[in-house]
């Protein structure tokens, strides 16, 4: 009976995580962004004509803005896209329900430490409620995705090794499935499962206080497994070039960025310069401050970085964590170093270190999306802060108790708000620009009118939103594959296509077009066009703010 | 304490005063508030107060039973870079410091070693200190709250397009209180950042603040409270409690900026790194590993502080020694802002008896009064050509006030904005 109530309990809890992350998809968060847009014309593509927008088949990496994006999430799409259409839910649909798979992987993780399940549940409850759990599940991410498999593969892998036994093959073994899905659906999964691999099979902590040589040549043989990994995982790297689906690393990776890592207003490439001030020194100390970053406390809440306001990842008030939470992460991470011989702390460590490797490598100092596979065991060590703070403190003081789960219930009701209504108002703008939702439906009904449109618009990229919004025949836009932008070119990824054309406009030049339709700014003069006689304009209105995002002129 | 070990001790604070020296930083506010007479005083006086309070610091690891750690603790604080930044440059902070140790040893030596003398000392110090008040209480005041939540209701409203969420929901989200609640949280997570701790040489977030540790100290922090929190070493547990409560009220109670607010956490962290050298005895390889990349961060901070001293302190002494040494001998009337600093302090600094009423010690604005043609004035960029909310000013300033009729006596750019709106550049002129 009681199992059967605690199955109820937890099918309520998934039930509420689904509606969380999938209510209301249209209109929080408003827009769509060119990686979603992308991500769900690629799978519009793929069901209509069996290839991506660049016309080939059933990839492993998507093209898309030369970035290479892992193709499983907008295969996974196909099926919603077929159900309702191409639209901003079909293309959230998969992370939403992503996020909801995500958090049955916590219950699985939850069971070694809370053996209590009315408490288990009570603590999945809160989880499932954390605001990264709720955001970036209501958004496509590739992430996301890849963060849903990683759980599963961890917990797997936490089987294998549990209480730092023997391993236990079979449980490898099934990590292995999970682990490849999350490689193959995000870049940072690819560093992270083989580094996660690696360290629990040659566990290096314990070579501080085990005897030392002999133990590691025993164990090389385990190196199969991460070879295993790599070898299933050259798939992703063969299908589209490995130096293209490098890319992002190359761009991105801190080698390039800080060099040369001392002072470069002091360093001089001499023998002086490389005593006083070691680049050596400095770069340790940038690597060491990187990983440190995802064990930094503020970070994960109050702390919010230049790079992620008015970006994807940007959770206003949060970050990633709720306030309380953040309080039980102290408490966690002490109990961690203080336990750090024992195996079942030392994975969770293991895990933070893996999953923060793909962000500590590139130059920001801390980035959310990069590290979303690390987060469920940053989870893990506040459920131990909080079982601390219940077993010492909370045993005989219901007061307490009830002043603690009211402060976490308050929190909750503003992390719902806070996601499904005042993120809209602060996130949209920059990277979910307005104006395209709205206008492109209308453009679409008229274009049959017209000869050609010209689109000046100040997005990157904005070509996509055309695609997306007007679900544009895939057939025509992969005829344009060979001539579109590569990835050694310059400029934007904008490609004119069919009767669309992507240019600054000249009002006073391009008035004088006939049949055409102009996609301008809105800051145009409106006296100006009214002047012009076979003009006629349509402002397009931000969703979020009263303002006009675009206008969109007729020339007859 | 044998005596090697003091003069270790010794020489690596001598080291930090031949730095001091070396760089010949000018005297901030702060120092001049303190008294008119040559810095060198000051800084000579805080540096008493430093070296007294390492006495009061030995005294209090006895009462602890922890004096095998001393040793380290001393000299892990006397590498600290924020350490010399509390003596060289921040006598109100120094006396703090002192005060603090000579309290802090006073309350353990009680038998219930407690810690309710040292938070009502800082919570006392702190309302002396701010006049307006530390930033934890700014969140209690009523119209702030009131302010912040209507605005979010006022976002909400204007929303076109958006989910509608029961008026009772979004109250219980929104009010007074609960601003307040999330307020104080926010405020006591800000503290545990690990970046200012331990990664200032390299955090690209670029807050002006100095070191408070080297980076080699966060791997030994880590290990000093692993091996402190094995076994049943009370004393240590207990020392370490009550650090890491101050250095958290600490935090909480002051206004400071940068690593100033941090400076209640030298001994916390310094007290880990201790211990961790201590642990590190048994395998004097990892020792000698950890001390040589210790001090090779002290070298190498050393020889940058000494190289770039306006990249890690504060620019507003620099400012007005450039002002004061420049108009010295022009003659005529002279107006010298007062934007960034209280001017008259630093005139009669610099400038001693011939600080009179030739002197006329308030910012402009070229903009809105045009200048008069006797007077020479010094001031930032953005007085002379109009304030600009970017700070975006003409790249050849100098050229722009020679075509809008000033001679330009003299010009030099500085390394941080430190007057909002009015530019990085400083300029002596007058009509020509």
């Amino acid at each position: 009976m009681k199992n059967i109530l605690v199955v109820f309990g937890l099918i309520l809890i998934l039930g509420m995580a689904l509606f969380l992350r999938g209510y209301g998809l249209e209109k929080s968060p408003i827009s769509i962004n060119w990686d979603e847009a992308s991500l769900g014309y690629n799978a519009y593509c793929l069901l209509t004509t069996g290839k991506d927008e660049y016309g080939k088949s059933w990839p492993l990496s998507l093209r898309s803005f030369n970035d290479y994006k892992p193709a499983l999430y907008s295969v996974l799409t196909v099926p919603f896209v077929k159900a309702w259409g191409l639209n901003q839910n079909s293309t959230r649909a998969v992370s939403a329900v992503a996020g909801t798979f995500s958090v049955l992987g916590l219950w699985l993780l939850l069971s070694t430490w809370v053996k209590k399940p009315v408490l288990r549940l009570l603590v999945l409850f809160f989880l499932a409620l954390e605001p990264w759990r709720i955001h970036f599940s209501r958004t496509a991410l590739e992430t996301n995705l890849s963060a849903a498999f990683f759980i599963f593969g961890a917990w797997c892998l936490f089987r294998a090794r549990r209480d730092g036994k023997r391993f236990d093959w079979k449980w490898l073994t099934a990590s292995m499935v999970p682990l490849l899905l999350s490689a193959y659906s995000y870049h940072s999964a690819r560093l992270a499962a083989p580094l996660l691999l690696g360290l629990v099979l040659f566990d290096p902590l314990s070579w501080l206080w085990k005897t030392g040589v002999v133990d590691i040549v025993r164990k090389l043989p385990r190196l199969f497994w991460i070879a295993l990994f790599v070898i299933l995982l050259i798939p992703v790297f063969s299908n589209s070039g490995g130096r293209e689906v490098m890319t992002r690393f190359r761009q991105e990776n801190v080698f390039v960025k800080f060099s040369p890592f001392a002072p470069s207003e002091l360093f001089e490439n001499n023998l002086i310069s490389w005593l006083r001030i070691s680049p050596v020194y400095y770069f340790l100390g940038i690597i060491l401050g990187h990983f440190s970053a995802y064990f930094s406390p503020v970070n994960f809440s109050t702390n919010i970085f230049l790079w992620v306001r008015k970006s994807v990842q940007y959770i206003p008030e949060f970050n990633l964590f709720g306030w309380l939470e953040i309080f039980f992460l102290i408490i966690g991470l002490i109990i961690l170093v203080k336990n750090i011989k024992k195996f079942n702390y030392r994975y969770f460590f293991y895990w933070i270190l893996a999953g923060a490797a793909p962000a500590a490598l590139t130059w920001n100092w801390f980035h959310s999306l990069r590290v979303l596979n690390a987060l469920p065991a940053i989870e893990i060590i506040m459920v131990w802060g909080f079982l601390f703070i219940v077993n010492r403190w909370l045993k005989g003081r219901k007061w307490l108790a009830i002043l603690l789960g009211t402060v976490f219930i308050w929190q909750s009701i503003f992390i719902v708000n806070n996601e499904f209504v005042y993120s809209v108002w602060e996130n949209h703008g920059e990277y979910q620009p307005g104006g395209f939702k709205e206008g492109i439906p209308l453009l679409m009904s008229m274009l049959k009118d017209y000869d050609g449109v010209i689109i000046d618009s100040p997005h990157a990229q904005s070509y996509i939103f055309f695609l997306f919004y007007g679900a544009y025949d895939p057939k025509t836009i992969q005829s344009y594959a060979p001539t579109r932008v590569k990835a050694s070119d310059e400029g934007s990824w904008d490609f004119d296509f069919d009767k669309f054309k992507f240019r600054k406009i000249n009002w006073y030049e391009d008035n004088k077009l006939t049949k055409t339709i102009l996609w301008m700014p809105a800051t145009t003069n409106q006296d100006e066009i009214d002047k012009t006689p076979n003009a006629k304009a349509y402002y397009l209105k931000n969703p979020v703010r009263p303002y006009n995002s675009s206008v969109m002129v007729t020339l007859d | 304490m044998r005596r090697w070990r003091f003069w270790v001790i010794a020489a690596v604070l001598a080291v930090w005063w031949w730095v001091g020296l070396k760089i010949g930083y000018p005297p901030t506010e702060e120092q001049l508030l303190v008294g008119l007479w040559p810095v060198f005083w000051t800084r000579s006086l805080c540096f008493g107060l430093i070296i007294v309070s390492f006495w009061f610091w030995y005294k209090i690891f006895i009462e602890f039973k922890l004096s095998s750690l001393y040793f380290y603790f001393v000299l892990v604080l006397s590498l600290s870079p924020t350490l010399f930044g509390l003596f060289w440059l921040h006598p109100v902070e120094s006396l703090k410091w002192f005060l603090f140790s000579g309290i802090f040893w006073l309350s353990s030596r009680w038998k219930r070693k407690s810690l309710v003398l040292p938070i009502i000392f800082l919570l006392a110090f702190s309302f002396w200190q701010n006049k307006e008040k530390a930033r934890i209480w700014e969140i209690y005041e009523p119209t702030r709250a009131k302010l912040e939540v209507t605005e979010k209701f006022i976002r909400e409203d204007n929303l076109i397009e958006k989910i509608e969420l029961p008026l009772w929901w979004r109250r219980i989200s929104y009010n007074k209180i609960s601003w307040m609640m999330s307020s104080t949280l926010k405020e006591l997570i800000s503290f545990w950042d690990l970046e200012p701790w331990f990664f200032q040489e390299i955090h690209p977030a670029g807050k002006k603040a100095l070191i408070l540790f080297y980076w080699p100290g966060f791997l030994l922090a880590l290990l000093g409270l692993y091996s402190g929190l094995q076994g049943k070493k009370m004393n240590y547990k207990k020392m370490l409690g009550y650090l890491g409560c101050l250095a958290f009220f600490g935090y909480l109670f002051s206004k400071s900026d940068g690593s100033l607010r941090y400076s209640l956490i030298l001994p916390f962290l310094a007290f880990l790194i201790a211990e961790a050298l201590i642990f590190l005895r048994k395998s004097k390889l990892y020792l000698m590993i950890f001390l040589l990349l210790f001090f090779y961060g002290y070298q190498a901070f050393i020889y940058d502080l000494s190289n770039r001293p306006d990249y890690w302190l504060d620019n507003r002494p620099l400012v007005y020694k450039y002002f004061f040494e420049t108009v010295r001998n022009l003659p005529g009337k002279i107006q010298v802002t007062d934007r960034v600093a209280n001017a008259v302090l630093y005139c009669q600094y610099f400038l001693g008896g011939r600080c009179d009423a030739n002197f006329t010690l308030a910012g402009f604005n070229f903009k809105e009064s045009p200048p008069q043609r006797d007077i020479s004035y010094a001031g930032f960029e953005g007085e002379f050509v109009g304030p600009n909310f970017k700070n975006f000013f003409p790249d050849n300033i100098t050229k722009r006030l020679t075509d809008d009729g000033f001679e330009v006596v003299s010009f030099r750019a500085l390394r941080d904005n430190i007057a909002n709106q009015y530019g990085f550049n400083l300029v002596v002129a007058k009509l020509k």
